[in-house]
């Protein structure tokens, strides 16, 4: 059978079975579900630059602040709709926004590499946060609140779990189709050499600029999920610095050679603190930074890259 | 008669107060190899810096198949049929053999891509048994290959091979000059900068002597080994 229909296959499978979870778990562990699809999605959308293209950000919590406020205003016009009008709408407001804000900073911010790019990238969060947080319209210090898009018949956490889980598997969709894709492979030169890439042919300037649109346009989209789920959201919680770097470890502990790599990080580091460590709350974040730096040395290419590396030998 | 693929009129490029390339002047066609040969410093490199577009011209003009390319992007120059295989290799290490000469088909020249044009380049640059090699894992001697692979699989109207022998064994550099031939015997135009004199002789239509970042002579690699310039300002008494 041909490889990749056997990949779709198998995702398919994975994804039917995922859905059915809710059925038979108790609500904490569909939420610990939801925590992992939403981290999974995000370090997907944040893989989607800097796996392709070896451009680290920073600043992606910019993009899920920017997705959270767009979706939280946008529904304030549609407050009488029904849900599938709402939720699209909140969702095309993330995207929209947050995909028309890289459009619009990824000339000049993309013409920076190395750790220039990741530095202007932090200022870009920095930025964007502090500018929300000064216009009365995104609530000040107060923040927003947006309804509950939950139908009555479905659990809450059951819904925002069927959510989350449908934007990972389509952010995901997108990554895999664009890494088996002419885009994917120019990106994948500009990672390795972008000026050798440049000179065999690949509109490096472009492709970057797609890359990053798109990873921050569907980080926005995510961000949309996020703030719905929260149903209350300012400043400090949707443009906080640790949303990015939770992507940035997440891929790194999973693996950045692969698409699975994030996937497998967010479900590694989220089952860890949300379960292993949910007793040991003083302790939590240092026993975290214990992990990491095991991965790190044991693991430098991630989970993913150990995986790879038995399965070559 | 053949077509003149490539036509550079005073090519210059000022660092500066230094003149690297100074008033430069040729021609390259279809089918033929010609070598730019001098001694370090002499521009060579700066040359295909400044036909890719990687550099930008001080004076002069550079016209392929009829078009004016400089002041374009490299890209698109890439586009429009010169490929670039580097002096130093740079492979995509972290891609497999296949997936780095992929590149050069899917980004190259547009009128071929597919995978018969990639086997096709392997096959050329004699890479086809590391297929599925990484990158990172190959000697010095097969970079080189991979480069001219990933070059070969643009597809090139012409084709610049920057010291494509440094660092090879004979055996090496005589495969490596057999696919050179066998792309100019398919009508591209070689464009050969290269040390290694016996093999420039050997392999050359026409040959362009530079110094100092200017042309000081130019014809066929007979004509070339007994001007009197050359043989003073490059290849020696012995020559």
């Amino acid at each position: 059978m041909n490889r990749n229909l056997l990949i779709i296959l198998a995702a398919l499978v994975l994804i039917a079975l995922a859905a059915t979870l809710p059925f038979f778990l108790k609500a904490f562990y569909i939420r610990v579900g939801l925590s992992i699809f939403l981290s999974a999605g995000f370090a997907v959308c944040w893989w989607m630059l800097a796996g392709f293209t070896a451009y680290y950000s920073f600043g992606h919590t910019a993009f899920v602040g920017v997705g959270a406020f767009a979706a939280a205003l946008a529904l304030r016009g549609v407050a009488d709709a029904g849900l599938v009008l709402q939720l699209t709408v909140a969702l095309i407001a993330g995207l929209g926004v947050a995909g028309g804000i890289a459009a619009a900073i990824a000339w000049p911010i993309l013409r920076l590499r190395g750790h220039y790019f990741t530095i202007a990238m932090l200022a870009v969060a920095l930025v964007l946060g502090e500018a929300v947080s000064a216009f009365p319209v995104f609530g000040g210090s107060a923040g927003l609140s947006l309804p509950n898009l939950a139908p009555m018949s479905v659990r809450v956490e059951a819904f925002f779990y069927w959510l989350a889980l449908g934007l990972l598997a389509l952010v995901m969709a997108i990554a895999w189709a664009i890494s088996r894709s002419r885009l994917g492979y120019g990106l994948a030169a500009i990672r390795e050499d972008e000026d050798a890439a440049q000179m065999l042919g690949v509109p490096t300037t472009r492709f970057k600029a797609i890359a990053f649109v798109l990873s921050g346009g569907l980080t926005g989209a995510l961000g949309a999920v996020y703030a719905l789920n929260l149903g209350y959201i300012t400043t400090d919680s949707v443009f906080r610095g640790s949303l990015s770097l939770e992507m940035i470890v997440n891929s790194l502990v999973g693996g950045m050679g692969s698409l699975l790599g994030p996937v497998i990080g967010a479900a590694v580091m989220t089952a860890v603190t949300k379960l292993l460590l949910a007793d040991l709350l003083e302790y939590h974040l240092a026993i975290t930074g214990v992990l990491i730096v095991a991965v790190v040395l044991v693991a430098p290419d991630g989970i993913a890259g150990l995986w790879r590396r038995r399965t070559r030998r | 008669m053949t077509a003149t693929l490539l036509d550079v009129q005073g090519l210059g490029r000022r660092f500066g107060e230094l003149a690297a390339v100074d008033g430069v002047t040729f021609t390259a066609e279809a089918g033929r190899i010609v070598s730019l040969i001098g001694p370090n410093g002499a521009g060579k490199s700066t040359i295909f810096n400044l036909l890719t577009g990687y550099l930008a011209l001080s004076s002069g003009s550079v016209t392929f198949r009829g078009e004016r390319i400089d002041g374009m992007e490299t890209c698109r120059i890439a586009e429009l049929g010169i490929a670039r295989a580097f002096q130093i290799a740079r492979p995509f290490r972290g891609l497999t053999v296949r997936d780095n000469v992929r590149v050069g088909a899917l980004f190259g020249n547009r009128a071929g891509r597919g995978s018969a044009i990639i086997d096709e380049a392997m096959e050329l640059a004699g890479l086809r048994d590391l297929a599925d090699a990484q990158a990172s894992e190959l000697t010095i001697g097969q970079l080189r290959k991979l480069e001219l692979a990933r070059a070969f699989a643009a597809r090139p109207h012409l084709l610049l091979a920057d010291e494509p022998l440094a660092g090879l064994v004979p055996a090496e550099s005589e495969e490596i000059l057999a696919s050179l031939r066998a792309v100019a015997a398919r009508g591209a135009g070689v464009l050969l900068v290269e040390h290694d004199m016996p093999a420039v002789m050997k392999v050359s239509d026409r040959v362009i002597v530079l110094e100092a970042g200017r042309l000081i002579a130019a014809g066929t690699p007979d004509e070339v080994t007994r001007d009197p310039r050359v043989i003073e300002a490059y290849l020696g008494q012995e020559a």
